[in-house]
């Protein structure tokens, strides 16, 4: 085993460090009071490559690998979240989508244009009707002559409102589902209702309606009927980049909390002198380090090419969200009153971590994919 | 004993302040190790050469001509490296002004000298000689042995007072240099508005940081050090955030101040911040956050908002300043 | 145009630095991270928009412990085509003009038009670099620059001096320190970054180098903390209230006014 990272993947991530604290950390309150999408930050990321880790370099990424794309999630979520999950919409969902089900022609289309960030793109599963149970989804997709007619209402789609590239997933025609890609200009596409969140206010969530919306046959991705598979194998990845989020954000709430309890004074010295904050702080940073730790593995486990790691990426996506959650909470409670107040950080990370244990495959739905695979069901 | 050699920084009307201080070190040290003292001068001002008696020289070497009437670190390192040899020194002090960091500089490479820059701090019985100067932005002090047979030592601004004035006339020697060549002189200066002090020779600064919250906000902070008579400092934050320029900025990436008085106006201070100021004599906060790292380090902190209690400092130290 | 920029690997600059209780004038250098002097980043953004303007070659020069790769690679990552390091601890623990010294030593052969670096070093906070390298070169030097702008075999570069800015203008060959506000340095691309790993680094001896270095002329004795500010007065309530307070204090205690 070598548990270092190489010099490339930590200039990658030291600049990933760098551009959070000079380009997102500044703006990051007043993009989520505002709920503002950074799209300037989101352009720029993509034009230095981090819209594009995964893509070779030959569909124009930086094919820098996953392990330093988990690294730069970690460092651009504790500046700010939001932004953040739009990297990780781009790099794991789409991109990744596309690179492993698309056609030639739709890979030599749509990654040079998404890598270097030119097009945004987002990843349209969920329904009203269809969060956990996306088998449920009542968007259609109908054969129309050569092509596809799509119908329907999807909701929830991180970067809907900045996408210039949707994929889809619709029922199929004839039996099953099927994920397709078009392009925001298509005819009967319309993006609908902007949601008014909770947390990661500085990204954007919206309704994707499909009102008659005409796609040619060439719009498919991956195999007809089989667009489950897309969506599943591609969440699989995803939670490298979600799991990255959670562990930035909670990394962020650790820091203020250290350095908020080494300058706050009560009875008469310093609070991080009393053995209760202590142990607090203590497990805080040992959570922080042991999904820090996992959320490597992992991404070091798709970098050398391992099919199958479903269970260990639930599992990463399962402990670092949970994990987030127990940190944020311990970060608002040592920060007292002022951690219930917008002039404090932690009450944004607080706010910003909750979705990570939803997003992306709930923490019920990671329980139940580890329980499956351990008892071979 | 081999001699010390201050260099008399001229302004527009006299002498540096900063060279005065340095002047005060000369004279202290000159007394200590029973060693000659003079002064050199690098400006076409004659009358200004034979004051530096006032400051406790009595020999003055002046440097005159075409060649002085604009700074050149040549021609300037040059004229002191000749005075230094005429004198047989081996102590050259500079304060630590912009131009006399650039001088020191060059003139430590020319006499291939032990350099301390921006020394806080003299030791005045040790030998070797030894200085104290701020390292990593001040969170340190290196305690530094100068063992070099020649050693040149540029003095931070506000730090060593000024020596007494006397009545006292000094001789005056003349150097004129041929042949020195100079490729980068200073074509010309642009001097800033009237009255705007710059942050590293004020001795109040009035600085505004992130919670000013916009190029409109600065306005109380510059008509409170107006008032006082201050230079306007910033924090990074506000600089970065493009509501006042880079050469306002007090830091570890910005400018090094030691003024007596360092009023930080919706300043959190940060470690980087605190690396610029946290030897100012006495420090006034301002700050709605009580928790923020300066309230903790200042001599004096108020809890609250920059926009309601800078107008009425001002107004009051306004009316105390009057009497 | 060839332009040499010289550069350091200094602490962080929210790094917690303390002595090494083992080595006196040392900092423990145990949790420390390292970064490229900030100051250097802006030469290097210099160097690299001058040779894009006026094709040539930009080259880094190091002088820094075996720990100062991970910044060579940066300087090249974002766009220098190649480094120079002397990594001797001789040289490393030099003063700074013995530095200016060998690195004169180490770019002479180089021939730049213009040497660039940044204004100062975060670490030890020397400033004169420039003026020092310049010197054993024989070129003359400005440091400081706020503004470069290169016309012919001259140079015109403002500064700031307490009050003014100043505009000199420099013959090339000449050594400029860069400040802050000169431009905005560029990150790297991740591209970049990969192919900096092909990029040449050259390790240089002193002894190639044909330095030899005198007698030591400076040295870092001991390191202190500055001393402990005192505990400060802290008041809070109604503004015109805290105000008055804050011109007694400074009237009574400060006595500044």
């Amino acid at each position: 085993m070598d548990f270092q990272f190489n010099d490339e993947q930590r200039m990658a991530i030291d600049a990933a460090r760098r551009f959070a604290a000079e380009k997102l950390a500044p703006a990051a309150a007043e993009h989520d009071e505002k709920a503002e999408v950074n799209l300037k930050a989101l352009k720029e990321l993509g034009e230095l490559g981090y819209l594009g880790m995964t893509v070779p370099e030959e569909y124009g990424g930086s094919d820098m690998g996953a392990v330093a794309y988990a690294g730069a999630m970690v460092e651009f979520s504790k500046a700010d979240a939001g932004v953040a999950v739009g990297v990780s919409v781009q790099n794991s969902l789409v991109n990744d989508a596309i690179l492993h089900f698309g056609t030639e022609k739709q890979k030599k289309e749509y990654l040079p244009k998404l890598a270097s960030g030119e097009w945004i793109g987002c990843f349209s599963l969920t329904e009203a009707g269809a969060g956990s149970d996306p088998a449920s989804m009542k968007t259609t997709a109908l054969r129309d002559g050569d092509g596809f007619v799509l119908n329907g209402t999807k909701n929830f789609t991180t970067n809907g409102g900045i996408a210039d590239v949707i994929i889809v997933f619709t029922r199929y025609a004839e039996k099953g589902n099927s994920a397709f890609l078009l392009k925001k200009d298509a005819s009967g596409f319309s993006v609908g209702k902007h949601e008014n969140k909770m947390g990661i206010r500085s990204s954007s969530t919206t309704e994707m309606v499909f009102t008659g919306c005409r796609l040619p046959s060439d719009a498919v991705l991956g195999e007809e009927g089989k667009g489950l598979k897309v969506a599943l194998a591609t969440l699989d990845g995803g939670r490298i980049g979600i799991a990255g989020q959670a562990v930035g954000i909670a990394e962020a709430a650790l820091d203020e909390s250290l350095r908020y309890s080494k300058e706050r004074v009560q009875f008469g010295k310093p609070i991080s002198e009393f053995e209760v904050l202590q142990f607090m702080l203590a497990d805080m940073a040992t959570d922080v380090e042991l999904a820090k730790t996992m959320l490597f593995k992992v991404a070091w486990m798709k970098d050398s090419g391992q099919k199958r790691f479903t269970k260990e990426s639930a599992m990463l996506k399962l402990f670092a969200s949970e994990m987030a959650h127990r940190v944020c909470h311990k970060a608002v409670q040592i920060h007292g009153g002022y951690g219930f107040m917008k002039d404090y950080k932690v009450e944004r990370l607080y706010r910003d971590q909750r979705i990570t244990e939803i997003y992306e495959g709930t923490s019920e739905i990671q329980r139940f994919v580890i329980a499956r695979s351990i008892l071979g069901a | 004993m081999a001699g010390i050699l201050v260099w008399a920084e001229a302004s527009n009307d006299g002498i540096r302040k900063a060279a005065r201080e340095a002047a005060g070190v000369g004279v202290k040290l000159a007394e200590k190790l029973n060693a000659p003292l003079a002064a050199v001068m690098c400006a076409d001002k004659p009358d200004l050469a034979a004051k530096l008696g006032r400051l406790g020289f009595s020999k003055v070497y002046a440097a005159a001509g075409e060649s002085f009437s604009r700074y050149s670190s040549e021609a300037f390192s040059a004229a002191i490296a000749e005075a230094g040899d005429r004198l047989k020194a081996d102590i050259y002090l500079l304060g630590a002004t912009a131009l006399g960091r650039d001088l020191a500089a060059r003139l430590a490479a020319r006499l291939d000298a032990g350099l301390a820059t921006d020394v806080t701090e003299i030791q005045w019985d040790s030998s070797p000689l030894t200085v104290v100067r701020p390292v990593y932005s001040g969170k340190l002090l290196a305690v530094t042995e100068l063992t070099a047979e020649r050693k040149v030592i540029s003095l931070r601004p506000n730090v060593f007072p000024a020596p007494a004035e006397q009545e006292r006339s000094a001789e005056v020697e003349a150097i004129s240099l041929e042949d020195v060549r100079i490729r980068a002189q200073v074509q010309k200066a642009i001097q800033a508005a009237q009255g705007a002090l710059d942050v590293t020779e004020a001795e109040i600064i009035v600085s505004g940081g992130r919670g000013v919250g916009g190029p409109e906000g600065f306005k109380v902070v510059e008509d409170l050090a107006r008032a006082l008579r201050g230079a306007v400092g910033a924090s990074r934050a506000a600089v970065d955030s493009g509501w006042i320029p880079y050469k306002h900025q007090v830091g570890q990436t910005g400018k090094v101040v030691s003024p007596v008085l360092y009023i930080a106006c919706g300043i959190s201070g940060a470690i980087q911040h605190f690396a610029g100021m946290g030897s100012s004599k006495f420090i006034i906060a301002i700050n709605t956050d009580k928790e923020a790292p300066i309230m903790g380090k200042a001599d004096f902190s108020i809890v609250g908002d920059l926009f309601k209690v800078v107008p009425i400092l001002k107004e009051e130290l306004g009316k105390a300043m009057k009497q | 145009m060839k332009i040499a920029v010289i550069f350091k690997q200094v602490p962080d600059t929210e790094a917690v630095i303390k002595p090494d209780p083992a080595k006196p004038g040392a900092i423990g250098e145990g949790d420390i991270k390292f970064v490229l002097n900030p100051y250097d980043e802006y030469a290097v953004e210099e160097a690299l928009r001058i040779v894009e303007k006026s094709p040539g070659e930009a080259v880094g020069f190091c002088i820094g412990p075996e720990r100062s790769e991970a910044a060579i690679r940066t300087v090249l990552a974002m766009g220098l085509q190649r480094a120079v390091w002397i990594c001797e601890p001789a040289a490393v623990n030099a003063d700074v003009i013995s530095q200016g010294r060998i690195l004169a030593a180490a770019i002479k052969g180089f021939a730049p038009d213009i040497i660039l670096c940044g204004r100062e070093v975060i670490d030890t906070q020397e400033d004169a670099l420039a003026a020092a390298a310049a010197h054993f070169l024989d070129m003359p030097h400005v440091l400081n620059a706020a503004k470069i702008t290169i016309a012919g075999d001259k140079a015109t570069v403002v500064r700031e001096v307490e009050g003014a800015s100043l505009e000199i203008e420099a013959q090339l060959p000449a050594a400029i320190s860069c400040s802050k506000g000169l431009n905005e340095p560029r990150y790297p691309t991740l591209i970049a970054i990969k192919r900096a790993k092909t990029k040449e680094i050259k390790r240089v001896t002193l002894a190639e180098l044909g330095v030899q270095l005198g007698p030591v002329k400076s040295r870092v004795a001991a390191l202190k903390s500055p001393p402990p500010r005192p505990k400060g007065v802290r008041v809070e309530g109604e503004p015109a209230v805290v105000a008055g307070k804050g011109v007694e204090w400074l009237a009574a205690t400060a006595k500044v006014i």
